[in-house]
């Protein structure tokens, strides 16, 4: 018998939620919640082998429950049930220890499939879930300055190119179209992302990671 | 004369100003300068320019008033109604009221009586000019022009939704009060139909008819609603006249749905959406597609329903958007008004001085002159004094507003906070307990029925989730709140590529994310936004980058495309790119814009960081 706990502080969602249990054999809704805050305290008095966690809590939100649960009561397992479907939401939930992560409207077969697997000791994340997460990887990227050749837009390559070629911001603004303020933006990016502090040095960074020819 | 009036009156309010002007024009030649502006002409800023000039060196007033209604009217046609077109408008009417021409200042109130209108929430505005509207025309004696005014003052009375919402006090009294109003405002429309009908104005008498049937709609006499709807419509078709023709139906439809016919109803509704659609200018679709869906509904035709019900909420998020902003525009415009006032004053005071002056050439002999040089540079003296205690009055003044639109730009982003988590939470929960239910009860429904029932009953369910879920995200996105600008831009940059597969998205960001107040954060989330949107709609690009640099005392922001490009120069309305400009001002910061036809597009900007902290 899987127990479980339902931490949602909408009521007629939990409610509606532990009445689809009904007819499972293997699970049982052991406790239902409104907040983080009473939830942690349960934990301290009952066991409970998978709770299905909201994100958005009165309290203490689900991503911290999560945090407390792996530290404290590493034997019950998160399954996140949520409306957010928000790449860095889930992908901060999983980093907290949540095995699996479902929105709200996932099916009955979907979510009894999760509570089991996840009582097995493992993760199970669904098809959709899944894609976001992989899509999310190398989309966007923090670059660290000095680390890797900076990643240049197509007008910041125009303008370093003329850079190279010497020609002053006014010159670069007529060779293509825009105005000066357009040109010494592109070159305050530039400098930023060579992590540099002048042209000369722009320009010896860029000879070096074979950005000018 | 009445022929031309009915003529020009078939087009939108704009239109019939500038062809009445026309006339006037012709009526006036005598006075008119020998070089004059057309009217009905597209005149390009420095055009105007150029007569302007003129106009000035002949001191000609009536001139430079034809040349701020022409720059009125060309920024109309850029940016739309409101505030650009109100401020040339409001100059024009300085011109005119120096030269007491009553006709002419009764037009030009109206003129921006209607640019107002065009926004609820400058609508208490628009309400007062509409009454010096009215005032002024009634002094020249044009019955015509003073019914239209009073038509669009009780309008805009009838339609301000923010004294509706303050009288909302128990539903008894409240329903009493309205019936009241209602029955008062009823009689008051009877007398200027009379009018009407005295000067033979067809189509102020459709007009008359659309707001007396709305009357008796509230009071709840439906029949003879209906009896005067019809004429209007009659009125209105036989005029040709598209934008009566549109509320008159929507109105029938309305007035028919309170009646149950549905199906009578929808008919009506829709032709008044489409009309609607085709000759107004910032239609507000909400109000119409929201009854469509109402019947189809009670019709059980659900997918029609939902399509409308889609459309509705997001006319309704279209227009809320436009709403918070122009109120936060509101107090920015007011300031801007009394600027322009106090240039007409100056201007009058001018035009007296000089009269004065050439009275005292007149008079005195050359002896004088010398005395009155002196009086006159005492006199630059005191101006030059004036001028500068008005020049810190001025700036003492513009912190004050800022301040104000700081906080109501505060407050709506509070407000927009709570329904976001109310949809998010509130209607998600429920939409999902509902699925659960008839999950939960499928097995009590035969099997054959599943497929045909079941199924895309879920599938419905779901379609609702995921909309819920972009409603409130557009409102307030989560991430931006929880874990700050650059990962809600991550999110952002991976939605986008999520619906746009075609097009290849890159967010970078150099340096540290500084603290930044929920203010400013969400507006430059929302510029971000905006900017993505126009890319992905009308750039056709195939690439996307938006960056993002920190620095210790500015954020710099590009967007950057490789679509067609535009020319910055000729850019048209509805773009959003005012309301990009107008966030970025607000925050202190500058937007450069650098594109070509042909070679993509860049936008950046700059936004200072000192400001923020505060």
């Amino acid at each position: 018998m899987i127990r479980i706990a339902i931490v949602d502080d909408h009521n007629i969602f939990a409610e509606g939620l532990s009445f689809m249990f009904a007819g499972v054999e293997d699970m049982q809704v052991v406790a239902k919640c409104h907040d983080g805050k009473s939830f942690l305290e349960l934990m301290e008095t009952t066991e409970i082998d998978v709770v299905l966690l909201d994100i958005s809590l009165p309290d203490i939100d689900g991503m911290q429950i999560s945090e407390t649960l792996g530290q404290k009561h590493p034997n019950c397992k998160v399954v996140t049930l949520t409306m957010h479907d928000e790449p860095s939401v889930v992908r901060k939930m999983t980093k907290k220890g949540a095995k699996a992560y479902l929105l709200k409207n996932t099916s009955k077969d979907e979510l009894l499939a999760a509570i089991r697997t996840v009582n097995e000791g493992k993760a199970y994340y669904s098809p959709d879930i899944m894609r976001l997460m992989l899509e999310d990887d190398g989309k966007t990227k923090k670059v660290q300055r000095n680390s890797l050749r900076p990643r240049l837009t197509n007008r910041e390559q125009e303008v370093l190119h003329h850079i190279g070629e010497g020609l002053t911001t006014q010159q670069i603004a007529d060779k293509l179209f825009v105005t000066i303020k357009a040109v010494e933006f592109h070159r305050s990016s530039l400098l930023t992302k060579f992590g540099v502090q002048n042209t000369a040095a722009l320009i010896k960074q860029a000879i070096e990671y074979e950005l000018l020819l | 004369m009445n022929f031309y009036f009915n003529k020009c009156l078939l087009f939108n309010p704009f239109f019939r100003g500038i062809i009445l002007l026309c006339l006037l024009h012709h009526a006036l030649c005598a006075q008119s300068p020998p070089k004059s502006i057309a009217d009905s002409i597209n005149y390009t800023p420095e055009e105007i320019d150029v007569f302007a000039q003129d106009y000035k060196k002949q001191n000609n007033l009536r001139g430079l008033a034809w040349c701020e209604e022409a720059e009125a009217r060309y920024n109309f046609r850029v940016f739309g109604p409101g505030r650009y077109p109100v401020e040339h408008y409001t100059k024009a009417l300085g011109y005119f009221e120096t030269l007491n021409d009553q006709k002419n200042i009764g037009r030009v109130n109206k003129l921006i009586g209607d640019n107002y209108d065009a926004d609820p929430i400058y609508r208490k505005l628009a309400i007062n000019y509409y009454h010096k509207a009215m005032l002024a025309h009634e002094k020249a004696g044009n019955v015509s022009g003073a019914i239209d005014a009073e038509l669009a003052l009780l309008k805009a009375q009838i339609d301000n939704p923010f004294d509706k919402e303050e009288d909302k006090l128990g539903n008894e009294v409240d329903a009493q009060k309205r019936q009241k109003e209602a029955e008062s405002m009823y009689q008051r429309i009877d007398k200027i139909a009379q009018r009407c009908k005295k000067i033979e104005g067809h189509e102020l008498l459709a007009r008359a008819y659309v707001l007396q049937a709305q009357q008796l709609m509230t009071m709840q006499r439906s029949m003879e609603a209906l009896q005067v709807i019809d004429l209007s419509l009659e009125l209105a078709k036989g005029l040709n006249a598209g934008d009566i023709a549109a509320d008159a139906s929507v109105l029938k439809g309305l007035i028919l749905k309170n009646n149950k016919q549905a199906r009578q109803a929808l008919e009506y509704l829709e032709e008044g959406l489409r009309l609607t659609r085709s000759y107004k200018k910032r239609p507000r679709l909400y109000n119409i597609s929201l009854p469509i869906a109402e019947c189809y509904q009670s019709l059980g035709q659900y997918e029609a329903a939902t399509r409308y019900y889609k459309e509705a909420y997001r006319s309704r998020h279209l227009s809320a958007n436009r709403d918070a902003l122009s109120s936060a525009r509101y107090l920015d415009d007011e300031r801007k008004l009394d600027d322009t006032e106090r240039d007409r004053t100056e201007l009058q005071k001018n035009k007296r001085r000089q009269n004065t002056f050439l009275l005292v050439v007149g008079l005195l002999a050359l002896a004088l002159a010398l005395l009155a040089f002196s009086l006159f540079k005492g006199r630059k003296r005191d101006k030059t004094i004036n001028k500068q205690q008005k020049i810190i009055d001025q700036q003492r003044i513009r912190e004050l507003e800022y301040e104000n639109t700081r906080n109501l730009v505060d407050a709506q982003e509070k407000e927009r906070h709570r329904t976001a988590r109310e949809l998010h939470d509130g209607l998600g929960a429920m939409l999902s307990r509902i699925k659960h239910f008839v999950e939960a009860n499928s097995n009590k429904i035969p099997a054959s029925n599943t497929e045909e029932f079941i199924d895309p009953l879920k599938q419905y369910i779901d379609e609702a989730c995921s909309e819920t879920r972009v409603v409130s995200n557009n409102l307030q996105p989560y991430a931006l709140t929880k874990f700050g600008f650059t990962v809600a831009l991550e999110d952002l940059a991976t939605k986008s590529q999520r619906a746009q597969p075609g097009i290849d998205f890159n967010f970078q960001h150099y340096g540290e994310e500084p603290v930044l107040s929920p203010e400013s954060s969400s507006m430059l989330y929302r510029v971000v936004q905006e900017l993505l949107n126009n890319a992905i709609k009308h750039s056709k690009a195939t690439q996307v980058d938006v960056q993002v640099f920190y620095d210790p005392d500015k954020i710099d922001i590009s967007v950057e495309d490789n679509g067609q490009g535009f020319d910055p120069n000729t850019l048209k309305p509805g773009n959003g790119l005012g309301n990009i400009r107008y966030r970025v001002e607000y925050l202190r910061g500058q937007v450069t814009w650098d594109s070509q036809p042909g070679h993509g597009a860049t936008v950046m900007i700059t936004v200072p960081l000192t400001k923020q902290e505060n």
